[in-house]
């Protein structure tokens, strides 16, 4: 895979948080990156940091960022000023909460709720306008102008495919005109703009996409008119109302059914394939995870302690932690009524992190040095890493006995 | 089968009356009965129903109509001092493990309550009983100074499990008892519940939405839409060979951790949610709305459980048919 394909990319990341005086290193040397178009799972338990290291992803957590980059689209989040970040969240980055009830505001009508977010985004005051053009004034002298037209509507406009063949047949004209710098403004003041009505017809476009019926009437609605599946769809239409680059959804599932379960994940994936954008899926679901993540990163105590490909993770996993995960959940379709291998203890405290490798104490393949000394990330594949002291060429006979040599093909 | 069945639920309904006119179908004309040693799984979406089943069966919510036999006598029927030996053998253990445990009170006094309510020996023999307990349900005899905030939520449902245990119950009503906690954690206690079923002879009612969970622990295990049991058979008998048209969506729901086997299934989505329960007819299938397979004499047919094969029963006009399509 290419540099340049990576949207995301976090780099040696830890974040530690002030409580009780003293300073916890709540998230230890995250490494992980996402691909254009790629599903990225994060799994672990509650507590393990998925959720803390997603949302200061986004700056999103009073979290101290005492060490490592976030880099989107090569620009570093960890740097940026509060100012800077608003324009990227909501519509370069955007999150599907856990909770609907308690992340929409129950006293806002879901219709003002989802037009919120475009008017805070593609209103835009003169001086942007004026910048704006000038961008694509300098793009389409240097590149392929109907590439650089659709790259500059995108960034800054974000069409649907309709949107984008009809905006595209009436800027052309304006940039071979007499004045294109007026023109293009004027095209940017009347039409490039959000409005009202503009936004309105976006939400009931939204909500129709989420087959939520009597779209107009749902509008004038509040959250607790709608169920629960619903109220997690109207999470979804929110944080895709801006096509955004990058989604991220934070156990989006897990108050939901089983039924509906499915069917709201099969929307988000397919809303966001249709996009073209990426995904950063949070989730304690291995059964989730496995329909449909293409990486997978498994978080225990704040740390990735493994990662890889989907079938690097299910089929090769050199990590016990992620062996004892696959081994502790029931699955519907083994015959056997086999015991369930339970991991036995609990994750630590992270104001009580033990020494060495924070998992020994559950670990059965623990040796002396996972007592005395955190183990370093080990590089097997491109793809697959993990940190773990079995991967030590001296820890050789200790893999062997636990079954870590057999590598299935 | 021969043996008295240890609970016996007869054409049970429990109604909630919203207002004048509205009233909650919560549980309707449910016949279920479970014999000792055994453990039956109840599955359903959330709103189907089976807490309230579960709870009427505990008799905190009284039945609208229908009885319920415990070892063949029914609960209406029995004076108070039965009733009182009822609710000692019959225990709860409930969801959340952080809201069911009183926070002001230490581990020994919750475990210690019920004993005491029910007079089960000097105060010694109380707390010798506790320390018994905690180590039977995995934790130390320490333990009990301690208060409830001050453990993990493994560890907090241990303690009901203790709690509900100490009154020397026969039949122990699992109201999502693994759905709160994480999923190296649940294995744990699952282990637990079926070590303690070994081991003190338990029957339990095992409520919960996970159906991969319910598989581990149950013998014969039921399925409720809409405050009916739509099918019940044999675990490996459900699982291998679903009748009803809702036990077949519901276990195409289910996720199989491995990608591999995800990517060669055939997934039946139903995209529409779950009726309200509020006034819902007598009448029609209730499961016709969403069923792919509904025919128009679903919506006014009434159903009930038919014998399907030996122990299986399904609710469906139309199970005999599906067989017939399968073969």
């Amino acid at each position: 895979m290419s540099e340049n394909t990576k949207i995301l990319e976090v780099k040696d990341l830890h974040v530690d948080f002030l409580s009780y005086g003293a300073e916890n290193h709540v998230i230890r040397d995250a490494n992980y990156y996402v691909n254009k178009g790629e599903v990225m799972a994060i799994v672990g338990e509650s507590g393990s940091g998925k959720s803390v290291l997603t949302q200061t992803t986004v700056r999103l957590t009073p979290g101290i960022i005492s060490q490592g980059q976030i880099l989107f689209e090569g620009k570093d989040l960890a740097h940026m000023t509060e100012k800077q970040l608003e324009e990227v969240r909501g519509r370069d980055i955007s999150i599907i909460f856990q909770d609907a009830m308690t992340a929409l505001n129950p006293t806002m009508r879901i219709g003002e709720q989802i037009t919120e977010v475009l008017m805070k985004h593609f209103v835009f005051t003169k001086a942007e306008m004026e910048q704006f053009t000038d961008e694509l004034l300098a793009a389409v002298k240097t590149q392929d102008p109907d590439a650089a037209l659709a790259a500059w509507l995108t960034e800054y406009f974000r069409p649907n495919e309709k949107q984008m063949a009809l905006w595209a047949s009436q800027l052309k004209p304006l940039l071979s005109g007499a004045d294109p710098r007026s023109a293009v403004i004027g095209w940017i003041k009347t039409t490039g703009n959000m409005t009202k009505e503009r936004a309105k017809e976006t939400a009931i476009d939204l909500l129709k996409m989420i087959k939520i019926s009597d779209p107009e009437k749902r509008l004038r609605q509040y959250i607790f008119q709608f169920s629960g599946g619903m109220r997690q769809r109207i999470m979804v239409a929110i944080a895709l109302a801006c096509r955004p680059k990058l989604l991220i959804a934070d156990e989006p599932t897990t108050a939901l059914d089983v039924t509906i379960k499915a069917e709201v994940l099969n929307m988000i994936i397919q809303l966001v394939r249709e996009l073209n954008s990426a995904i950063i899926l949070i989730t304690h679901d291995l059964g989730i995870v496995a329909s449909y993540a293409d990486r997978i990163g498994v978080m225990y105590a704040g740390e990735f302690v493994e990662t890889g490909t989907s079938d690097e993770i299910f089929y090769q996993s050199q990590h016990p932690y992620t062996r004892g995960l696959l081994k502790s959940i029931p699955r519907l379709d083994t015959d056997s009524n086999e015991d369930l291998k339970a991991i036995e203890g609990t994750p630590p405290n992270v104001t009580r992190m033990p020494k060495g490798c924070p998992f020994h104490p559950r670990c059965e393949c623990a040796m002396e040095i996972c007592r005395q000394q955190a183990p370093a990330l080990t590089t097997l594949s491109d793809t697959h890493a993990v940190r773990c002291w079995l991967q030590d060429p001296r820890a050789a006979e200790v893999r062997k006995k636990f079954g870590y040599e057999e590598v299935q093909p | 089968m021969s043996t008295q069945p240890i609970l016996e639920v007869k054409d049970l309904s429990v109604h909630f009356k919203l207002n004048r006119k509205n009233t909650v179908h919560a549980v309707t004309h449910v016949n279920l009965s479970i014999q000792p040693g055994e453990t039956v799984g109840l599955v359903g979406e959330s709103g189907c129903g089976k807490t309230t089943l579960g709870r009427a069966i505990k008799h905190i919510y009284e039945a609208t109509s229908g009885e319920i036999f415990y070892k063949g006598e029914s609960l209406q029927k029995m004076s108070k001092a039965e009733l009182n030996k009822y609710m000692q053998e019959v225990q709860m253990i409930f969801q959340d493990p952080y809201s069911s445990l009183d926070p002001r009170m230490t581990v020994r006094e919750i475990i210690k309550e019920g004993m005491r309510a029910n007079k089960l020996g000097t105060p010694k023999e109380m707390d010798d009983r506790v320390d018994e307990l905690l180590e039977m349900v995995g934790l130390h005899r320490e333990h009990a100074r301690r208060f409830p905030h001050e453990f993990s939520g493994g560890q907090r449902q241990r303690i009901g499990v203790a709690r509900a245990l100490a009154v020397n119950p026969k039949f122990i009503v699992c109201d999502e008892p693994t759905s709160a906690l994480d999923v190296s954690v649940q294995a744990q206690v699952i282990k637990l519940f079926n070590d303690l079923k070994k081991q003190l002879g338990l029957t339990y009612l095992f409520i919960s939405h996970d159906l991969a969970m319910v598989k581990y622990v149950s013998d014969r295990v039921a399925v409720m839409y809409l405050g009916e049991i739509v099918e019940i058979a044999p675990s490996d008998q459900l699982y291998h060979n679903p009748q009803h048209p809702y036990t077949k969506t519901l276990l195409s729901a289910v996720q199989i951790p491995d990608p591999k086997v995800e990517r060669s299934r055939k997934k039946m989505v139903i995209d529409t949610e779950i009726q309200s329960p509020v006034n819902l007819s007598e009448v029609g299938c209730r499961f016709a709305s969403r069923c792919p397979w509904a025919t128009e004499s679903c919506k006014t047919k009434v159903t009930h459980l038919e014998e399907v094969a030996p122990g299986h029963f399904a609710a469906c006009t139309m199970a005999a048919q599906h067989k017939e399509d399968m073969e």
